[in-house]
């Protein structure tokens, strides 16, 4: 797959090595061409001196696509499948503590923009439900001990706003520290902030919790999608209310930003810099898959509009970068980090982010374990509510978890052709339909596109900064090691 | 004008001299302190004012190439080098080496039990000078167990005399079957007889000791324990089923030429090793060693480095309780060795800490090794 940089440089990714390489056009005519053979003569007879260097180059690269880890094909059996959960997965607990909001956030993934999600409710998780999910995780991770030693696991507070659920949140950090002693998980909440008074904030930072505040930027930012239910804005309480936290140095509260087409990404990168404004640990414009409806609000012009805004800070943090590299900024978490994502973190040579799912960058169901109001187990917090994994009263379902993960694989018929397959960075949530995956020659047109111009981007920040896209991955990376144990997916 | 090293070629500096190593061809090329500078340059692209023939012969070579304008380079690489190394993963152990038992009715000059130093002594048998009981049959199966829930690779059942503790050592081939990649069975040559042969085909692979040369034979894989000269050893290296066990009563007793001190340690590189040295040392990574006894060693032959017992905690246990013990020895690499943290050819070089350790009675000492990192000459 060709690509090209500002620079006019261009470049050849290999999907099988998983990196890219510059071309020249002799190379580009051996890489393209269908017959190697021919190309080499014609090469030969073209560019004498570049024809030796390319066809053994051609020659190492064929040789290197030989060390390429290969799939299984054989069926996933739950006896093989609950040894691989035992191993790699339980890092993290997720209770759904309520369904219920005190906000009505117009990009929610729960709110009318998306039919195939649940709508929210004034349910609440009791206690015997949470104990239960609790005594089931304990279990599991004593049972994996055998298989990962060194695991460190966490359990994760979510909803709806978990805040409308404190008392149980409580009750469970209590039970869980009472219960099991010689477990050092880790606690972690998203939570939208208008409810964090003194008492909370006291708890959470006593309990060493990891704090996902939402928080999508300056007021106007923020409150043009995240409102009260009367539609007024929320970023005044917000702020208020996570002063404690922030005066007190806290380091685990981190911020997470959702923006959209008519963002101003450059007041966005101010306020993010600003030191009293928690770090960004996660980032990313609305799910548009899922059913998604949210986008129809915009106009094509609002779209355009965005792309030439992005395009102007893609500009103007390239020229920053060329004599600095500033880490915590928000543009290098735009624009830095996906860099230093193409570059240091796709798996080369190697398929997948596990062997049993060979494409896409979907985790092994297990790896976290979502349990809602309900008591029903869920692959995670993000898929709709169609593909349990069971229940709090049976435990984890391997049988029913080897045919979901059967079935996805089935439905990713796109993606043995796919030039960008080691790319790929989508999952689970984006392929589901109503009980059933979506092929992914229904969703990836765009993810396409998006992937190309992100190795455009990545290698244009190279060429400009050859350490940034390292620097900023490893830091953010090591950093977000500290706040969450599944590398905050 | 630009010159760039290819993304399979990786630049390793030194003090002064650097190497080139080719992940693909697996050559290694050494650079002298002028071609290091020019080749560091190069890499920080940095234009060319004046035409410099190494140059033309990298890329004659397919080391390198010109380019008009900068470029980034991606590195040839293995897996993720952020997301790999995220804490909480689950381990991987390489090899394990299972010490059946601790008797032997031969009496081997270069037995373990002399404190006699081998280069390759891990692959062979040996006998101990030590008090203790050993494990049982059933204490073996949990071991073996562990290390198959550990995703152990390899295993080594080693002794003493196997043949000893025949009816132990049939019943845990048998319920290792399948369990490991490859399991290898370390035996005397004069203990290894055409019943053995027969009971270990297709069960595991016998590694035979043997100090005669005449011995070495072509369907097995051979360990011969020697002090001989390389000139000797030279004629018989070609063998690919033949590992050498050298005998070392000092580093200065070896000759110049000798393969455990020479240029000649250095081997040709690849991929996967290049990723690995990286970060692991070539042989003390991910390994470990049950002793007859049940002490945890991280090798068989760095005896005085207990990492606990199985009869006390089962192996993932250990992991858990004494990660840091583990991680000292899987931790290590040669970059962190102070004789090699400056040396270029630290991702090739082949390295044994145990006969280190007993040449210089430090863990992280380096007696065998000729190079002179300063000047960048072998002496």
């Amino acid at each position: 797959m060709k690509f090209e940089t500002q620079s006019g440089t261009k470049y050849w990714f290999d999907n099988i090595l998983g990196i890219s390489f510059p071309l020249n056009t002799s190379l580009e005519i051996l890489l393209t061409s269908n017959d190697v053979t021919d190309s080499l003569e014609k090469e030969a007879a073209d560019h004498q001196r570049d024809a030796v260097f390319n066809s053994r180059f051609m020659k190492k690269i064929e040789k290197a696509r030989q060390y390429a880890h290969q799939y299984p094909k054989e069926q996933i059996t739950p006896e093989h499948l609950k040894r691989q959960i035992l191993r790699e997965g339980l890092l993290q607990l997720t209770l759904s503590v309520t369904e219920n909001c005190n906000l009505a956030c117009r990009y929610c993934c729960y709110s009318d923009e998306y039919p195939n999600t649940r709508t929210p409710s004034h349910k609440m998780m009791n206690f015997e439900t949470a104990r239960t999910a609790i005594d089931y995780y304990a279990s599991l991770l004593e049972e994996g001990k055998r298989f990962n030693p060194q695991r460190r696991p966490s359990v994760g507070f979510y909803g709806g706003e978990p805040l409308l659920n404190f008392q149980l949140i409580k009750q469970c950090v209590s039970y869980f520290k009472e219960t099991y002693p010689e477990i050092d998980a880790l606690f972690t909440m998203t939570t939208n902030g208008t409810l964090l008074d003194r008492e909370k904030c006291e708890f959470l930072m006593a309990h060493d919790f990891s704090i996902a505040i939402s928080l999508d930027g300056p007021e106007a930012e923020h409150n043009r999608n995240r409102v009260y239910h009367d539609g007024s804005g929320t970023f005044a309480d917000v702020i208020k209310n996570i002063r404690p936290i922030m005066d007190a140095g806290y380091k685990n509260c981190h911020a997470i930003c959702v923006f959209d087409w008519k963002s101003d990404l450059f007041a966005l990168q101010e306020f993010f810099n600003r030191a009293e404004v928690p770090r960004i640990s996660f980032i990313s414009l609305p799910n548009p898959n899922d059913g998604c409806t949210f986008y129809q609000r915009f106009s094509r012009e609002d779209y355009e509009k965005f792309l030439k805004t992005e395009a102007k800070a893609f500009q103007s943090y390239n020229h920053q970068i060329r004599h600095s590299a500033g880490v915590d900024s928000f543009f290098d978490q735009i624009f830095g980090l996906q860099a230093g994502r193409i570059l240091y973190s796709v798996p080369a040579l190697i398929d997948g982010t596990s062997f049993m799912i060979p494409y896409t960058f979907t985790c092994l169901p297990g790896r976290k374990i979502y349990v809602d109001v309900d008591g029903n187990y869920h692959i995670c917090e993000r898929i709709n509510h169609t593909f349990p994994i069971c229940n709090i009263r049976t435990g984890l379902d391997f049988a029913r978890i080897a045919k979901i993960v059967e079935d996805y694989r089935s439905h990713l018929d796109l993606c043995p052709s796919c030039k960008v397959q080691k790319l790929c960075n989508i999952c689970y949530c984006d392929f589901a339909g109503t009980g059933e995956f979506i092929p992914s020659s229904k969703i990836c047109k765009n993810s396409n596109h998006d992937l190309i111009k992100g190795l455009e981007r990545a290698f244009t920040i190279a060429e400009n900064n050859p350490s940034l896209p390292e620097t900023v991955a490893q830091g953010y990376y090591t950093w977000l090691s500290t706040i969450s144990t599944t590398m905050g997916d | 004008m630009y010159f760039r090293l290819n993304p399979e070629c990786y630049l390793i500096l030194g003090e002064h001299s650097s190497v080139i190593y080719d992940l693909i061809e697996g050559d290694v090329h050494s650079l002298n302190e002028y071609e290091t500078q020019l080749i560091r340059n190069c890499e920080n692209n940095v234009e060319l004012t004046t035409n410099e023939p190494l140059l033309d012969e990298m890329k004659e070579r397919c080391i390198g190439n010109y380019y008009t304008t900068k470029v980034f380079i991606e590195k040839l690489r293995l897996g993720s080098p952020i997301l790999d190394y995220q804490p909480g993963q689950p381990p991987f152990i390489e090899k394990a080496f299972l010490e059946i038992n601790n008797t032997c009715k031969l009496s081997c000059g270069f037995c373990g039990s002399r404190h006699i130093r081998r280069s390759s002594g891990c692959l062979g048998c040996n006998t101990w000078q030590e008090e203790g009981t050993p494990l049982e049959e059933e204490q073996w199966k949990e071991v073996i167990d562990g290390l198959s829930d550990l995703h152990c690779d390899s295993v080594y059942f080693t002794g003493g005399d196997l043949t000893l503790k025949w009816e132990l050592l049939q019943q845990l081939l048998e319920y290792a079957q399948k369990k490991f990649s490859q399991t290898f069975v370390s035996i005397n040559s004069r203990r290894f007889s055409a019943e053995v042969a027969d009971y270990l085909e297709g069960k595991a692979l016998p590694i035979i000791q043997v100090d005669n040369p005449a011995h070495i034979g072509t369907d097995h894989q051979f360990l011969l324990v020697t002090d001989e000269r390389e000139e000797f050893l030279k004629q018989i290296r070609s063998s690919k089923n033949l590992t050498i066990d050298r005998l070392v009563r000092d580093a200065s007793e070896l000759s110049p030429d000798s393969r455990l001190i020479s240029k000649s340690k250095i081997q040709k590189t690849n991929l996967f090793r290049f990723t690995h040295m990286k970060k692991k040392h070539p042989c003390l990574a991910n390994s470990l060693t049950v002793s007859w006894r049940g002490e945890v060693l991280p090798c068989p032959m760095l005896r005085r480095y207990s990492l606990g017992s199985v009869k006390e905690q089962p192996l993932y246990e250990l992991l858990r309780k004494n990660s840091e013990g583990f991680d000292k020895f899987w931790g290590m690499c040669l970059e962190k060795i102070p004789r090699c943290t400056a040396c270029e050819f630290r991702y090739a070089c082949n390295d044994c800490r145990a006969l280190e350790e007993s040449l210089t009675g430090d863990l992280n000492g380096k007696a065998l090794c000729r190079y002179d990192v300063s000047n960048g000459i072998w002496v």
